[in-house]
């Protein structure tokens, strides 16, 4: 069985490889490793070892498969496949698109108060709209009900390792496989044509928006620490319950435990959203937004933001439906909100104030 | 002048007929803790033998911080007082001393001594109702 | 105003300093011994050495003091290791690359505006910072480095001070907008790694007087290390010091039953120069070393342009 398996896998990936080559136009490398383990498939009983569909492609042609995938779509200087789409004006009451981003860590920064807090680091890699869902299809919002739906992928991956049956709206979008997609709710006026990319200066330093990450799993955890009960003291007669739960609820009028009680179970490893932090600055050359206070997630993960509610856009609306780098001017490389302390400036000085009252 | 000084922290945190320490390996100020009284008032001069330690501490979380007042029992005498410096660490770029610092308070809340013979954290200066404390005052760190 | 000796530096203490005890204004530098060692008889440059022995003796002999002198010359330029400041090095994890560039960028940009100088701990150092509730809004604290901790942006560093028989510290931000200037008035190394053990050492150890005068580094210096061996206070102590292999403690006074477990807390040596137990300590790979070290250089030759430019 494993045999089977493995031959045909290393046929396919053979012809993958020659095609390969003929599409670049020059030899291959077949690695030395691919021919022994040719060789092995005519004894069955020599084959110990798994082989995977890319352990038989040299490391030259992993580079090309991957360079391959981001370049195969597009068709020339622009990756949309249509003519642009109509763009429409803000008006109170839509709702933008959110970004996802990737989470790289905690940044200290000052206020102009010398007042230092912590802010967290999230870079947009390779975000791209790729499909806009209109509001007859759409799945619906559970409060609206009515709202169109925009999907939003975000940092570039690997064809080898992706289901080809996944590939599909990728493929419509014309851009590269993604790691990750989310589904935005958003209004209709704000709808985004698929393939445009999004970038960090979609939100603007002072802005407040809503976070969500994967919090970090902590496996199957009790009671104390899952839901932060007391548990039982350490002695004075206890047998065999220190970190328990207690009573689970009443006798014979309900004659069962209610629904929805704290229990022993997995705990972590969840979406959680962290409502309302404000963008502190925002950094235009490598795309990352420096929000204040935590995000719950680990570095390197996936993060989805979007607009807050606490926002005020009356006087002051935000790029819609997304900010197009081509049409202003270009901004600077960092932006920075008006409290921050910049690290040009100079340092924060107290005025006397008796001085002033004399 | 130093030597006083280092005898003044031993006898604080050391009982002199003991052998072994007896105070808390906690810094901050809890029920029992010792202190040093830092002011020129008779009563604390005359409590080096014993040192005065907290019976009180008038807020909620129980715990002495900068500018708290707390009830000390100094030569068999209950005594409010303020405490005007901590070992516990706090904010940065406030100074930590070595020893928890008080000056004693009369009933009416006034400082019983007329000098305070080390320096106070200007932090507490933020405070307005101590008006009469920072007027005894000779250094600010 | 007092005068100030390097040896005698503390009026309450007698601190030893290894400042002035260099050989600093000799003619000879100290490698010119009796007998010289093999490499520096095999550096003579080949065109010296004589065919006739006896025509051409006293020709090496000058020119070997001169080879001696300028090879200890470039020696003791050698010695003077270029300074880094410890905290752009990121600390071992799973960490950005990108975040720890603009980090370091960052740090620099803040030594353009604020003059951040050389500094280790046991130095000396002045620090003017902006306070509200200080009179003059500003305020000044004198005192010993005895600890240097954190990475990029949190880097900080605690001073030590007595005053009026009352030990202090405070612990600075070193990025932070509020400080204004700070002074190094002694430049010195000590033994160990951090000095927190002298909140248990005599006061005299650690009283250090707020008038001080800078005492100048000569540049191009090695920087002295000050090897001075600290009396405790009686017991008890914040830690068991003696656990801590601390080079510049005194623990004669240590009961012998406290040294009897000093033991079973010290790493033993073959774990030290364990391979695999160093190993997570090399995270940074010697390329990015290279990169944040020319970066550090970019950011010096622009401090030089600005400084000439504002001179």
């Amino acid at each position: 069985m494993a045999t089977s398996w493995c031959l045909t896998s290393m046929r396919n990936s053979l012809l993958k490889v020659v095609k390969f080559s003929v599409i670049q136009g020059r030899n291959t490398q077949i690695g030395e490793n691919f021919v022994q383990r040719l060789k092995a498939c005519t004894c069955s009983h020599l084959i110990q070892h798994r082989s995977y569909y890319d352990n038989t492609l040299t490391s030259e042609n992993q580079k090309f498969v991957y360079q391959w995938n981001l370049l195969k779509h597009q068709f020339g200087p622009s990756p949309l496949k249509d003519s642009p789409w109509p763009r429409q004006d803000w008006k109170p009451g839509s709702k933008r698109t959110g970004l996802i981003a990737v989470k790289l860590g905690m940044y200290p920064m000052w206020t102009k108060s010398g007042k230092k807090f912590v802010t967290t680091a999230l870079q947009i890699q390779d975000c791209n709209v790729i499909r806009y869902v209109p509001p007859d299809i759409a799945p619906g919002d559970d409060q609206t009900g009515k709202n169109a739906a925009i999907e939003v992928g975000a940092k570039n991956a690997s064809p080898l390792y992706m289901d080809k049956g996944l590939t599909h709206k990728f493929h419509d979008a014309c851009v590269p496989l993604k790691q990750r997609t989310v589904l935005f709710y958003v209004t209709e006026n704000s709808a985004i044509q698929p393939g445009t990319p999004l970038y960090a200066t979609h939100f603007r330093p002072g802005m407040y928006v809503d976070c969500c990450g994967k919090t970090i799993g902590k496996g199957f955890q009790g009671v104390m620490k899952r839901w932060g009960m007391k548990g039982q003291p350490a002695s004075h007669g206890q047998t065999k319950t220190h970190r328990r739960m207690g009573a689970t609820g009443g006798g014979g009028s309900p004659g069962r435990i209610w629904k929805g009680k704290k229990m022993p179970g997995p705990m972590g490893n969840k979406w959680r959203w962290t409502r309302c932090l404000k963008i502190w600055r925002i950094n235009t050359r490598h795309n990352i937004i420096f929000v204040e206070g935590n995000v719950s997630g680990s570095k390197g993960g996936f993060v989805k933001i979007k607009d807050s509610l606490n926002n005020r856009f009356e006087n002051d609306p935000p790029p819609f439906p997304t900010h197009y780098p081509e049409d202003g001017d270009a901004l600077a490389e960092e932006l920075y909100d008006e409290d921050l302390h910049e690290m040009l400036q100079e340092s924060v000085a107290f005025e006397e104030e008796e001085e002033e009252e004399r | 002048m130093w030597q006083r000084s280092v005898l003044c922290l031993a006898r604080q945190t050391t009982c002199p007929l003991m052998k072994f320490s007896t105070t808390t390996p906690c810094s901050a100020i809890i029920l029992r803790t010792r202190l040093r009284v830092v002011d020129n008032s008779a009563l604390g001069a005359s409590a080096i033998d014993r040192p005065p330690y907290c019976i009180h501490v008038y807020n909620k979380k129980h715990v002495g911080k900068l500018g708290d007042t707390v009830l000390v029992a100094i030569k068999g005498e209950k005594k409010k007082a303020l405490v005007v410096g901590v070992r516990r660490p706090g904010d940065n770029m406030t100074p930590r001393f070595d020893t928890n610092n008080i000056i004693l308070l009369e009933d009416n809340g006034n400082p019983t001594g007329t000098r305070i013979t080390v320096p106070i954290p200007s932090v507490l200066r933020k405070r307005t109702d101590l008006s009469k404390v920072f007027a005894i005052a000779t250094k600010f760190v | 105003m007092k005068n100030y000796d390097h040896d005698n530096l503390c009026p309450g203490g007698n601190v030893r300093h290894f400042a002035s005890q260099d050989s600093s204004g000799k003619d000879e530098p100290p490698t010119n011994s009796k007998s010289p060692s093999d490499n520096e008889v095999d550096a003579i440059p080949e065109r010296l050495s004589p065919d006739n022995k006896a025509a051409t003796l006293p020709a090496p002999k000058i020119s070997l003091d001169l080879l001696r002198r300028r090879q200890a010359q470039k020696k003791d330029q050698e010695q003077v290791e270029k300074f880094i400041t410890p905290e752009i090095y990121p600390p071992m994890g799973r960490r950005s690359k990108i975040l720890d560039y603009l980090e370091r960028q960052d740090c620099f940009k803040r030594r353009m505006v604020m003059d951040i100088p050389e500094f280790y701990v046991g130095s000396i150092l002045a620090v003017t910072m902006a306070d509200p509730h200080a009179n003059g809004k500003t305020s000044r604290l004198v005192g010993i480095c005895i600890e240097r901790k954190n990475y990029g942006l949190g880097a900080s560093f605690k001073l030590r001070n007595v005053i009026d028989g009352q030990g202090l510290e405070v612990l600075y931000e070193l990025y932070s907008p509020l400080l204004h200037k700070l002074e190094v008035l002694k430049l010195e190394k000590r033994t160990d790694a951090h000095l927190l053990y002298l909140r248990d050492a005599l006061p005299e150890y650690s009283t250090i007087d707020p008038d001080m005068i800078a005492i100048k580094h000569p540049p191009g210096r090695p920087v002295p290390v000050n090897d001075i061996v600290v009396k405790m206070k009686p017991r008890p102590w914040h830690r068991r010091w003696e656990r801590y292999e601390l080079k510049g403690l005194d623990v004669s006074g240590v009961s012998q039953s406290r040294m009897a477990t000093v033991q079973d807390h010290i790493l033993p040596e073959y774990k030290k120069m364990d391979l695999l137990m160093m190993y997570p300590r090399y995270d940074i790979t010697e390329k990015e070393r290279m990169r944040i070290e020319r970066e550090w250089e970019v950011h010096q030759n622009e401090l030089e342009r600005t400084a000439k430019k504002g001179s």
